[in-house]
């Protein structure tokens, strides 16, 4: 660990009193002066030395988080150890240093410095540092600072410790209204159905020969009557409503389809849905439609949705986009709804005839609420929460969801 | 969170402490005082959830309001810089105590209450009282200095994580926790951190304070206050009249003097007893010193009584004293009651006398010695003394030609008041021949002037200023008329001289704390006095004491209470406060280091050595206790090392335990149970290390015993059975039973012999 000396105001205030009261000392001959003059003295020696020693015996490590949300604030922690046997180490603070570089935390990332207000000869504590993301994307942390200024706040010892670490940051996550999805992708074969297996359910799935432990009521008495071996009913369970998410980042001629931050619109859009889905749950697939990517298959679970988050976190919208069309006829294949998100203007040429078309140009129907979060204040701490009402989302094609129960959106011109 | 809670508490504390700080500096503390107990009220109305804080347009009118008011004073140039500063400063900090709101705040009147000390550190005679206000001060300073960075770091913490926005800044929102993260124990280590500090804190100061450089502006016209720094009372072999401080009382003691009849009786005088020390006769601008006379060296025989002087032969008829002193530190003079006939001490000395004016002291280079007897004849015939006068005739004319001398000023100045005198009493203004006794009705008359409540008595001379054109006699007797013994001593001489009468001066101790357990009398420097003599008309010198007798305590007090002894060991105290704080100079630091210099010839072993042994001597002296002491003293060094051997010993072992039971949660009750009950499973430790199988520190118990059942089958057996009582009373919950006690005895025993059958491999 490096360490350095800041020398601040307060020091100089401090030191130039004790040195007018070192000669007015001299000059009077006055001994509670002179006393005086040796406190101060000594307050000088302490604030060099106890700091000094403090970070000598502490080293911090950074406690790797999973991933930061946009506009979410993150807790980054950092478990501080004391190695030393006898003195305690009081008021640390631990601060990220910026990077410098291209994707260095300090571009994206707003910071509040953790702070430990002591650690035992020998124990381990952690302390916690706030930081809020403004925009989703890899992000590296490179050096750490521990500071400290006890006992007297006149002269501050620092020390830098270097472990690099990278951190993801998702897209800004919204809250959806309420039955969005579900109208939109109600019934048939993308909605609701039943699966292909046996389970618990209201379908019929087959017959087979009664196993002990079968309720009576299962029995098909008719089919039994018949036959020796008793038969029962089984039944197949609901499987999941399917979604497949398609975010348009490039239009047919290969280019790009809007600007950054109508691109950052639909990805954020992208991934409101995708979390609302799996909240409702959906199986959810992402097609991100523009860069060679593979699209994240049909499935469900809070894994699942962290991928498809990550997905979406690690686009680049600088690099070079590609046509995409074959892989929308591949999404086409499977028994899902697909709900193609547009940065901007909709352009229903590159995606399947019966998609639903959503721009994040305008999401007044879309969004549950305008605030992204609200705080509410609850005990020594907050949490965020998300306020019910205030819309402020939208739905583009508002024809094809009125027309449709399953709320399927046609594109203009499409066939009948 | 409760230590950071304790800060705004601490910190009412240290401002109050620098408020009596100040208050005791200041000779009308009345506003001080108010300021006081405004402070003190502020925690009542400020603090809690209904306190109540200035709006800031009223704390900053008040501020312009006290900023205003200082200013004015400043340019009336009524008041001492420091005085004033500190007055800003004081109430400055009574409107911050109504207004306080933030860290910020507080860092703002410990501020203010560092300058308030500063100023009242400005002080010339710091007492005891004010000492110690320091140094608590200094402590409760240091602890909120401690708690406030604790405190303005945690709000520091609160408010960053209650900033106002995440991306928008529309709403504010607090993140994450704002209890503040802290290690176990830390309130006990936070205290011991600070006592550690603070300890540390005080050492470096100590050490700065002995080794900063003193005199530094001695010979820089307008900065050397030498003439000011014997502001301590104390015995002099001279006067000086131009010191305009104030001079503080030293309760350092001087020396105990038993008082016998030759037969060995002992004696109490029922008047204050005068020591002679030295005779001032000469006069020069506000100095006295002694005229050189002729002495005699003596050599005093061992433990033989040595004649001294002309009246020694003639006091055999008359009521001779003995005085046994015992000095407390080195002296070159000697003192007595008038009239020293003989002299007696264990070792031979060498001793001047001089007759003319009876004084006794050692001549230079020699060693001190620190018991010695003075016979002295307090009731000498005046047909003796006046035989005896005529051989010394009155001092030379420029002895006295300052106040006798009709052409000088000094005289011209106080020619009328003596002739006031005079007249008021009644007496003739001039020498009549039918008259002889005009010379002692004059000289008393003089004396009962100075007494009779025209002059104030005072040890505070810091509001006189000294005016070079005029004599300070002079001044205190038509001016200031406000003084110490030496200005009436002085002003008696000096009116006794334009009266035409040779007068002189004599310094030495005035005797009043008589201790009937001691039986002897004890001197302290607050005992020294000057007093006058003037020369009768048949040539005897006749004491006068001009100073109020106010001004001296009774003798003869009564059989000490516990005040008095309190009073008594705060004095001993404000005694070496004044010695070896206030009047720590440059001299006493060379002798210091001198002490830490190697002496020439010798190491510095051997240096310290013989000054331990100097101490040493002069401790035993203190208690009286003869060679015994010294034995004591052993006893008494030994019982405190082996006390504070057993005490770290006890320490360590305790913290020992408390960390292999897991004691430091527990109330202390508990605590003491539990040791109690588990005190069987260290000695299991220390027998198992003892036979060559050691438990390792991170192994529970059962495993330990587990593993010795594949190692050492044998010892597996008694360690499980212990093992599983331990478990029971630590974990369990089980009080063991005497049958458990003394199965664990004979497991241990077992353990014990397990050693003799299988030696460790």
């Amino acid at each position: 660990m490096r360490r350095s000396l800041r020398v601040g105001l307060v020091f100089w205030i401090f030191l130039l009193l004790a040195a007018a009261v070192c000669i007015a000392a001299m000059l009077t001959g006055l001994n509670l002066l002179f006393w005086v003059f040796g406190a101060m003295s000594a307050a000088l020696i302490l604030s060099w030395a106890v700091p000094a020693v403090s970070l000598r015996i502490v080293s911090a490590h950074r406690i790797p988080g999973d991933h930061a949300v946009v506009g979410e604030p993150f807790i980054v922690r950092y478990a501080v150890r004391h190695h030393g046997r006898f003195i305690p180490v009081f008021g640390l603070r631990i601060e990220e240093l910026p990077t410098g570089m291209p994707d260095g935390w300090e571009r994206s990332l707003k910071a509040a410095p953790a702070w430990v207000m002591h650690v035992g000869p020998g124990e381990e504590v952690h302390g916690e540092a706030i930081f809020v993301p403004a925009r989703r994307g890899d992000f590296r942390f490179e050096r750490m600072r521990l500071s400290t200024d006890f006992p007297f706040g006149l002269l501050r010892f620092r020390g830098i410790s270097l472990q690099s670490q990278r951190l993801r940051v998702w897209p800004q996550v919204r809250a959806i209204r309420r039955g969005f999805l579900t109208r939109l992708i109600a019934a048939g074969p993308t909605g609701m159905r039943a699966a292909r297996r046996a389970g618990r359910g209201e379908d019929f799935f087959g017959l087979r020969e009664y196993r002990p432990g079968d309720e009576l009521r299962h029995v098909a008495w008719k089919r039994t009557a018949h036959r020796d071996p008793m038969l029962v009913i089984d039944r197949s369970p609901p499987a999941p409503p399917r979604l497949r998410l398609v975010l348009r980042l490039v239009d047919a001629q290969g280019a790009r389809a809007a600007g950054s931050d109508a691109e950052e619109a639909a990805i954020s859009l992208a991934a409101s849905l995708a979390a609302a889905a799996d909240a409702d749950g959906f199986e959810v697939g992402l097609t991100i439609l523009g860069f060679n990517e593979q699209p994240v298959p049909l499935r469900r679970g809070a894994r699942h949705c962290a991928r498809i988050m990550s997905a979406l976190a690690a686009i680049d919208l600088e690099s070079p986009r590609v046509r995409a069309t074959e892989q929308v006829r591949q999404d086409q294949r499977e028994s899902a709804g697909i709900v193609v998100v547009h940065p901007g203007t909709i352009d229903p040429t590159v995606v399947p005839e019966d998609a639903i078309h959503l721009s994040s140009a305008s999401t007044e129907r879309i969004y549950a609420g305008s605030d992204p979060l609200r705080a509410e204040p609850a005990g020594d701490g907050l949490r965020a929460s998300v306020p019910p009402g205030g819309l402020r989302a939208s739905v583009l094609i508002q024809r094809l969801l009125r027309r449709t129960p399953a709320g399927a959106a046609r594109p203009p011109g499409a066939p009948r | 969170m409760i230590l950071i809670r304790r800060f705004t508490l601490l910190c009412l504390l240290t401002v109050i402490a620098a408020i009596a700080t100040f208050a005791m500096t200041r000779s009308d503390p009345g506003a001080v005082l108010v300021a006081g107990v405004l402070a003190i009220l502020s925690w009542f109305i400020t603090e809690g959830p209904r306190g109540r804080t200035l709006p800031h347009w009223v704390s900053n009118l008040l501020v312009i309001a006290v900023t205003g008011m200082m200013f004015a004073e400043f340019l009336s140039a009524r008041r001492h810089l420091p005085d004033l500063l500190g007055q800003f400063c004081l109430w400055l900090i009574v409107i911050k105590l109504y207004d306080r709101r933030c860290a910020r705040d507080h860092a703002h009147l410990l501020s203010l209450s560092l300058v308030l000390v500063l100023a009242s550190c400005m002080t010339f005679s710091p007492g005891l009282l004010l000492g110690f206000l320091l140094l608590v001060y200094a402590i409760l300073f240091v602890q909120a200095a401690l708690l406030y960075q604790l405190h303005r770091d945690h709000e520091d913490l609160v408010l960053v994580r209650r900033r106002t926005g995440l991306d928008d800044g529309a709403q504010a929102i607090t993140v994450g926790s704002v209890q503040p993260t802290t290690g176990r124990r830390f309130q006990a280590q936070f205290r011991g951190l600070s006592v550690g500090i603070t300890g540390v804190g005080l050492l470096i100061s100590l050490i700065v304070f002995l080794s900063v450089p003193r005199g530094v502006a001695i010979g820089i016209p307008g900065l050397d206050r030498g003439s000011d720094r014997q502001q301590v009372t104390g015995f002099s072999e001279d006067v000086r009249l131009l010191s305009s401080s104030r001079l503080s009382v030293s309760r350092r003691p001087v020396f105990s003097v038993r008082l016998r009849e030759p037969d060995g009786r002992p004696v109490r005088l029922p008047t204050p007893i005068y020591f002679r020390g030295a005779v001032l006769e000469v006069y020069e601008r506000g100095i006295w010193r002694a005229r050189s006379v002729p002495h005699e060296e003596l050599q005093t025989p061992a433990g033989l009584v040595l004649p001294i002087g002309e009246l020694a032969a003639a006091s055999s008829g008359g009521q001779v004293i003995r005085q046994e002193f015992r000095f407390e530190r080195p002296t070159p003079n000697l003192f007595s009651i008038a009239h020293p006939v003989a002299l007696r001490s264990e070792t031979p000395r060498t001793v001047r006398f001089a007759e003319e004016s009876g004084v006794l002291r050692f001549p230079r280079r020699s060693r001190w010695i620190p018991t010695i007897e003075i016979d002295a004849w307090i009731d000498v015939p005046r047909p003796l003394l006046a035989d005896r006068a005529r051989r010394f005739p009155p001092a030379p004319a420029s002895a006295a030609s300052v106040f006798a001398d009709p052409s000088r000023d000094e005289y011209q100045a106080l020619r009328p008041v003596v002739e006031e005198i005079l007249r008021d009493s009644g007496v003739p203004p001039a020498p009549t021949g039918d008259e002889p006794e005009w010379t002692e009705y004059a000289a008393h008359a003089i004396g009962w002037w100075l007494q009779s409540g025209r002059f104030r008595y005072t040890l505070d001379l810091s509001g006189t200023a000294i005016r070079p054109g005029i004599d300070p006699v002079v001044q205190f007797v038509l001016e200031t008329r406000a003084g110490h013994c030496e200005y009436f001593a002085s002003a008696f001489a000096a009116l006794c001289r334009v009266a035409g009468i040779d007068a002189r001066v004599v310094t030495g101790w005035v005797a009043h704390r008589f201790d009937p357990v001691a039986d002897a009398y004890f001197v302290d420097q607050s005992a020294a006095h000057a007093w006058a003599e003037f020369r009768a008309a048949d040539g005897v010198w006749i004491e006068v004491d001009p100073t109020p007798p106010g001004a001296i305590l009774p003798a003869g007090t009564p059989d000490p209470t516990i005040a008095d002894r309190f009073g008594r060991f705060y004095s001993v105290l404000e005694g070496a406060w004044q010695q070896h704080f206030v009047g720590y100079d440059r001299a006493a630091q060379a002798r210091l280091f001198e002490v830490i210099e190697p002496r020439p010839g010798r190491g510095v072993l051997a240096g310290a050595i013989e000054v331990l042994r100097e101490r040493l001597d002069r401790i035993n002296r203190a208690f009286h206790f003869g060679n015994v002491g010294y034995i004591w003293m052993a006893v008494v060094s030994l019982v405190v090392v082996t006390s504070l051997v057993i005490l770290v010993r006890w320490s360590l072992r305790l913290r020992s335990l408390s960390q292999l039971f897991g004691l430091g949660r527990l109330p202390l009750r508990h605590a003491r149970r539990r040791l109690a009950e588990l005190a069987f499973y260290p000695r299991v430790l220390h027998q198992l290390a003892r036979i060559g199988r050691p438990k390792p520190p991170w192994m529970p118990p059962d495993a330990f015993a587990e593993r010795l059942a594949v190692t050492d089958p044998g010892l597996a057996a008694p360690v499980r059975e212990i093992v599983a009582v331990y478990y029971a009373a630590r974990f369990g919950g089980r009080s063991l039973t005497d049958e458990d006690r003394m199965r664990v005895e004979e497991l241990l025993q077992l353990i014990s012999r397990f050693r003799s059958a299988r030696p460790p491999r």
